[in-house]
């Protein structure tokens, strides 16, 4: 659809929510108005880039307006609130999926009435019919790869042998899991080291646990656990304890510890030595690439490629760098 | 001949479940080497004891023929109750998050015995709404619990057995009391069988199903505090898809999902374990994670295929 097109859609269509009482969005010149379609408020990560969005934009040279909707982790209103803000003539749809395939329709849709999309964090899937104009999100893969590679690096350099990882792997249906559990792969062929067991801690530090405890009686010699996430490090941390392991880095029963998210108890870990390296889920780097992106996407800008961060690696010697503090989202 | 093969039907619905835990220890003993350890007996008693307090309580409401699918959301609002705590003495935490898992009991009893809603769904509807506001009061981030009560969950009596396992297997063992030794199980057990009939021969059945609801949701409150203390943290991972596996464990260790009958000692224990021992075992061998599911699944699937057996011979 042509720009010019796409202004007779959106006159139509603000005429059509005036009429239904949906208030249409008026457009300044030179003014950018995102309509947000979000999954919800209930999770820090959802609630975090909503705020940091927010903030950016209103920093941001361009004048933008963010109009917000949350659906509740409810796929149906998700897709309805997108509807409702294409209607509402809005000159971007950021959309943050719950369901990465049927979020698809709604992309279609704004693509129909000469609206751009972006999904920001979670890529509609693969597979899906029709694709957002932009993805912005984590590099998942390289989060593992880089923590995993600090920490095989940091190995070395103590004399500590190379050889197999233990892999606390998170949901084994999500991408973001899968992904950085190819990260992980990576980097071990990179360091010649291999992946000795997968195992499924679902994201909880409590399944972490349970299935650690038996997998270090199966390996007793590991001296490399890889988690998926922070979120589960407090499990790790339990069974290590029990299994008499639980040493700073410098201690001969320590055991290499590598991870992502940098959430507090990471934090806290690095400075105590027990987490050798933690790479961070940087919601502030996605949140200031994703607004500097809403006015040229507005301007009908197109992108070949999808936007993915690579946030910086924390490690014991550079968690109190200020730069470093300066990232922290989510303590 | 007809008689004795009854009897061996008869013992082998009745204790073939306990024959396959045997045989399943006894097969992990023989392939891993680790198995068959007291350090991994340890770590299996710790994964067993979430499970074990909530299938406790839960046990008790199948066995009137109720189910509640809160048990899980119960366990986080009261390890969200541990996080708002922090501050004070741990046992004025522990107090404050039982004290809300026995308010949500009474809630739950009253809607389904007083006010006569279907305990499926409308414990299904609470589980959302429960989950939703431990999700506010959190704002979904990981919150610390309070040192004292971490403190507490690190213990272990003789410096091996967890005190967090013995804390579950005590609420286990004084729910198996009240329900084979008083009055109360006594009912619990009436109403499983024939409401009606109960109702009729003098069985107060509101009250009876309120207290099987409050006990209930003391000892999800309590399986989520044991987790907050043994991780020192609470996570919004607290309790979920907890309700599935309690009644997993509970329906796998003999209790009918049609009430009437079930015993929380030995039965829903050894069902706790079964599934645990499973995932352990499975771990030592370092067997794919996607055996455990099918495993588990499968084992779930005959435990109500025999449910379903028990219940045709006892109506015929």
């Amino acid at each position: 659809m042509t720009r010019l097109t796409r202004r007779g859609f959106m006159a139509t269509t603000a005429a059509a929510s005036a009429a239904l009482g949906a208030p249409a969005i008026v457009h300044a010149q030179g003014k950018v108005t995102v309509g947000m379609a979000w999954p919800g408020m209930q999770d820090a990560v959802w609630s975090t880039s909503h705020k940091l969005l927010n903030e950016f934009a209103a920093a941001s040279d361009t004048e933008i307006e963010l109009v917000f909707t949350a659906a509740d982790m409810d796929v149906a209103k998700q897709a309805s609130d997108a509807n409702d803000l294409i209607s509402r003539g809005v000159d971007v749809l950021l959309v943050f999926p719950i369901d990465s395939k049927a979020i698809s329709s709604s992309v279609k849709r704004a693509r129909d009435a000469g609206i751009p999309s972006m999904a920001f964090l979670r890529q509609v899937h693969a597979d899906a019919r029709h694709q957002a104009d932009v993805f912005v999100g984590i590099d998942a893969k390289y989060q593992q790869l880089s923590s995993a590679r600090t920490v095989f690096e940091k190995m070395k350099a103590d004399g500590a042998e190379v050889g197999e990882v233990l892999w606390v792997s998170g949901d084994i249906r999500d991408e973001n899991s899968r992904l950085r559990g190819v990260g992980l792969q990576e980097a071990c062929d990179e360091h010649g080291a291999s992946i000795a067991q997968d195992l499924v801690g679902n994201w909880d530090p409590q399944q972490a646990a349970a299935a650690l405890a038996p997998a270090l009686k199966a390996y007793p010699d590991i001296n490399h656990i890889s988690v998926a996430s922070d979120v589960m490090m407090s499990g790790v941390r339990q069974v290590l304890q029990d299994a008499g392991r639980w040493a700073p880095h410098g201690e001969p029963s320590h055991i290499y510890l590598s991870s992502v998210d940098v959430f507090p108890i990471g934090l806290e870990l690095l400075r105590s030595g027990h987490l050798d390296a933690d790479t961070i889920f940087d919601v502030t780097g996605m949140c200031r690439e994703a607004v500097d992106l809403m006015p040229r996407l507005a301007a009908g800008e197109s992108f070949d490629s999808d936007i993915l961060i690579q946030g910086p690696v924390f490690t014991p010697d550079n968690v109190d760098d200020p730069e470093m503090q300066a990232q922290l989202w989510a303590t | 001949m007809h008689e004795s093969m009854i009897q061996a039907k008869r013992i082998g619905l009745e204790y073939g479940f306990y024959l396959l835990l045997l045989a399943i220890v006894a097969v992990f003993t023989v392939i891993s080497n680790s198995f068959l350890t007291v350090s991994n007996f340890v770590q299996i008693a710790i994964a067993s004891t979430f499970l074990l307090a909530a299938a406790a309580g839960l046990t008790l409401v199948l066995v009137t023929g109720e189910i509640d699918l809160s048990i899980g959301s119960t366990a986080y609002v009261a390890a969200t109750i541990v996080y708002l705590t922090a501050d004070a003495p741990a046992g004025l935490s522990i107090a404050a998050a039982l004290g809300a898992g026995l308010a949500i009991g009474l809630f739950n009893g009253w809607i389904v015995a007083y006010l006569g809603m279907n305990s499926l769904l409308a414990t299904l509807g609470l589980m959302i709404a429960y989950r939703g506001v431990a999700l506010v009061i959190t704002e979904g981030t990981v919150k610390q619990a309070g040192e004292g009560l971490a403190d507490l969950g690190q213990l272990k009596l003789f410096g091996v057995i967890p005190l967090i396992f013995l804390t579950a297997l005590a609420i286990l063992l004084v729910f198996q009391w009240i329900l084979r030794k008083t009055r109360l199980g006594t009912y619990w057990l009436a109403i499983g069988n024939n409401e009606d009939s109960a109702r009729k021969i003098g069985v107060p059945v509101r009250r009876a199903k309120l207290a099987a609801y409050a006990l209930c949701g003391i000892s999800a409150a309590a399986s989520g505090t044991l987790l907050a203390g043994y991780l020192g943290e609470i996570t919004t991972f607290t309790g979920r898809g907890m309700e599935f596996q309690a009644v997993a464990a509970v329906v796998i260790g003999g209790t009918s999902l049609f009430g009437g009958r079930g015993s929380a000692f030995p039965g829903t224990l050894a069902g706790v374990l079964l599934l645990i021992i499973i995932n352990n075992g499975l771990g030592t061998r370092g067997v794919s994670p996607f055996v455990y599911p099918f495993v588990a699944g499968a084992l779930i699937f005959f435990a109500i295929y025999l449910d379903a057996i028990k219940n045709r011979a006892r109506s015929s």
